[in-house]
């Protein structure tokens, strides 16, 4: 997570126009560059959707191939990894969000980006962060009746060892 | 759909059928096991593995005869169908023949017409993104084999691909060669077998049979590479396992004039055949819109008029060396992200034949450690696949094992497709849709 000049050989030239374009129109957003010649933005949980939906309307990225969420237990934060791509101009940015442990909620891209809905249920049945305003958060992967979310960090698993079936001869 | 046809019109008892279940009380389980278990064996007089298990999960076979699965839909949508005596719930799968392996849909019908469809997945879950997290970066590639079984070449270079970048090394040009003819079979591969269970869905049994004579030539050239017919643990960080044996690009040639001639024969036998056409031209139309929206990739996005291939878009691997097209498609129905990928096996075969003219000499395998820790960070590496964009999110600790290990799979996001593409059509056109999009259910369920 360089910032500065020094990723720039990575950057393409539609994310060196975004990166312009939104130091240009919102001073207050603090982009950073990636090594990776992404465009790195922050933001706080209650301004994602505005951003996000800017970002799809003013900014032409139309494209979420990825969101997901890393379990930071030590630091006591989920933090929100949403990828970005503009399908015509090839500029790339990432959105990140911290989320408190303590109160694993976030509100929805679900309307922002529709491919968002599945992974907002993915993400809701492996870490167990309740989206707000999500129109069908249910479990994806695991059954309603799991106890638990099982890529969280500190998932004991409490279920009885099931017994071995054994063919009886 | 003649106007002669009248349908007929629906029975109001039909709910007489279902039976009525106790409810469950605490302590109960016993006694509803013992009449489920009865209810089972006079269905068909077999008993299941798990029968004498007492445990809190033996009451679902409460669900085996008729009711409707309410759980898998909204409540509202439940409160619907209720209230509308012409609409019936049908469950389809997990285990019909044509969904891929284990996909199950909840359909609402209206006669024979789908009202609603609900894709319920995760039949196939096997923690994939847990056990990364367990496992060294080393076990990861062989694991990730397991992730696409069909296209195992190109899972293990998304994640190569991303542990390189962040060991900040680069694979040697001749192992890029290589990933790049490997990649490109794997396509070819995973779209003949893709031909043949289209046409099997759509029962058309024999270009099932033509296909996998030609998909078995291009799995005895992976034999020959890497010991392995399906999960081959080939790609390493810095290049690949082992160089081409000798005489690998003769076998790859003999393959790639073999496929050249049998093309034609295919869409003789079923690209233009009228049935075929017929039942697949104006079936199931993504719209650009939605097919972006929702997060379409590959031959979907491309069969909805959307012209991005991540091979040009964002080349990887020295794919901007190489001459090829991007197959694109603008009528948006199974027909059209069929053709996509039968024209994409003719562009795989040039890619292949260039990289085979071009390849260097050198090693096919950089100076890499063998027990790596990457430094931390964090890093997503994006590839083409055969079903579309495969990301790889990989965060690293410092430790030898990654910290947190995301796969966004194409699949995932088709199988979410079949929320509204199905709606309007027939129970028979499902069928069609789900081949379209191609699902493998080791990436949609992981």
């Amino acid at each position: 997570m360089v910032e500065g000049d020094k990723a720039q050989p990575a950057m393409n030239d539609g994310t060196r126009q975004v990166l312009e374009a939104i130091r240009r129109d919102h001073p207050d957003w603090q982009p950073e560059v990636t090594r990776w010649g992404e465009v790195q933005l922050r933001v706080g949980r209650e301004d994602l959707q505005a951003v996000a939906r800017a970002l799809r309307d003013d900014h032409g990225f139309n494209y979420c191939p990825s969101e997901t969420v890393v379990d930071y237990v030590k630091e006591g934060r989920f933090e929100l990894d949403v990828r970005l791509f503009n399908l015509d101009t090839g500029a790339k940015l990432v959105l990140k969000s911290d989320l408190p442990r303590d109160d694993a909620t976030c509100p929805t891209l679900a309307g922002v980006w529709a491919t968002c809905k599945w992974h907002e249920r993915e993400i809701w049945d492996m870490f167990g962060v309740r989206f707000e305003g999500h129109p069908d958060l249910r479990r994806v992967f695991l059954s309603e009746s799991f106890q638990g979310y099982p890529l969280r960090k500190d998932f004991v698993d409490a279920r009885k060892p099931r017994p071995r079936l054994v063919r009886q001869r | 759909m003649g106007g002669a046809r009248t349908r007929p019109e629906p029975q109001t008892g039909a709910r007489e059928n279902v039976i009525e279940l106790p409810v469950l009380a605490e302590g109960s389980v016993e006694e509803i096991s013992g009449r489920t278990r009865q209810r089972a064996r006079f269905r068909g007089d077999f008993e299941y593995p798990g029968d004498d298990f007492e445990g809190p999960n033996v009451n679902r076979w409460q669900y085996l005869p008729q009711t409707p699965p309410v759980e898998d839909l909204l409540v509202e949508e439940v409160r619907e169908i209720e209230g509308n005596e012409r609409e019936m719930v049908m469950n389809m799968g997990p285990q019909h023949p044509s969904t891929h392996g284990v996909l199950r849909c909840v359909l609402g019908l209206r006669g024979e017409a789908i009202t609603r469809c609900r894709p319920d997945i995760g039949y196939l879950h096997r923690c994939h993104e847990k056990l990364n997290e367990l496992w060294s970066y080393q076990g990861t590639i062989a694991l990730s084999d397991r992730l696409d079984y069909l296209a195992a070449m190109t899972n293990e270079l998304a994640f190569v691909l991303a542990v390189e970048k962040l060991l900040e090394i680069e694979p040697t040009e001749r192992a890029d060669y290589i990933r790049v003819i490997c990649s490109e079979l794997q396509r070819i591969a995973s779209h003949l077998l893709f031909f043949g269970t289209t046409a099997l869905d759509l029962g058309a049994v024999t270009p099932f049979l033509h296909s996998f004579r030609e998909r078995e030539a291009v799995y005895d050239v992976f034999e020959y590479i890497s010991g392995a017919r399906l999960l081959y643990n080939y790609m390493r960080f810095g290049g690949v396992r082992t160089d081409f044996p000798p005489g690998t690009d003769k076998k790859i040639r003999e393959v790639l004039d073999l496929l050249e001639n049998r093309l034609p024969e295919y869409h003789d036998l079923l690209s233009y055949n009228p049935i075929f056409a017929v039942r697949t031209q104006g079936v199931g139309v993504l719209s650009r819109d939605d097919a972006i929206a929702w997060g379409a990739a590959g031959p979907v996005l491309r069969g909805s008029g959307v012209a991005y291939d991540l091979r040009k878009a964002d080349p990887y691997s020295g794919y901007e060396k190489f001459d090829f097209k991007v197959c694109v498609e603008e009528s948006g129905d199974v027909w059209a992200r069929f053709m996509v990928r039968m024209k994409e096996i003719e562009e795989s075969i040039k890619i292949i034949r260039q990289a085979l003219d071009g390849l260097p000499e050198g090693d096919a395998r950089g100076q890499v450690p063998r027990f790596i820790k990457p430094p931390p960070g964090e890093v997503y590496a994006r590839v083409e696949g055969p079903r579309g964009e495969l990301g790889c999110y990989v965060v690293s600790d410092g430790s030898d094992k990654p910290y947190r290990c995301h796969w966004r799979t194409p699949s995932f996001h088709h199988v979410s497709l079949l929320e509204f593409v199905p709606v309007g059509h027939l129970v028979a056109d499902v069928v069609a849709i789900i081949g379209s999009m191609d699902p493998v259910f080791g990436e949609v369920d992981k």
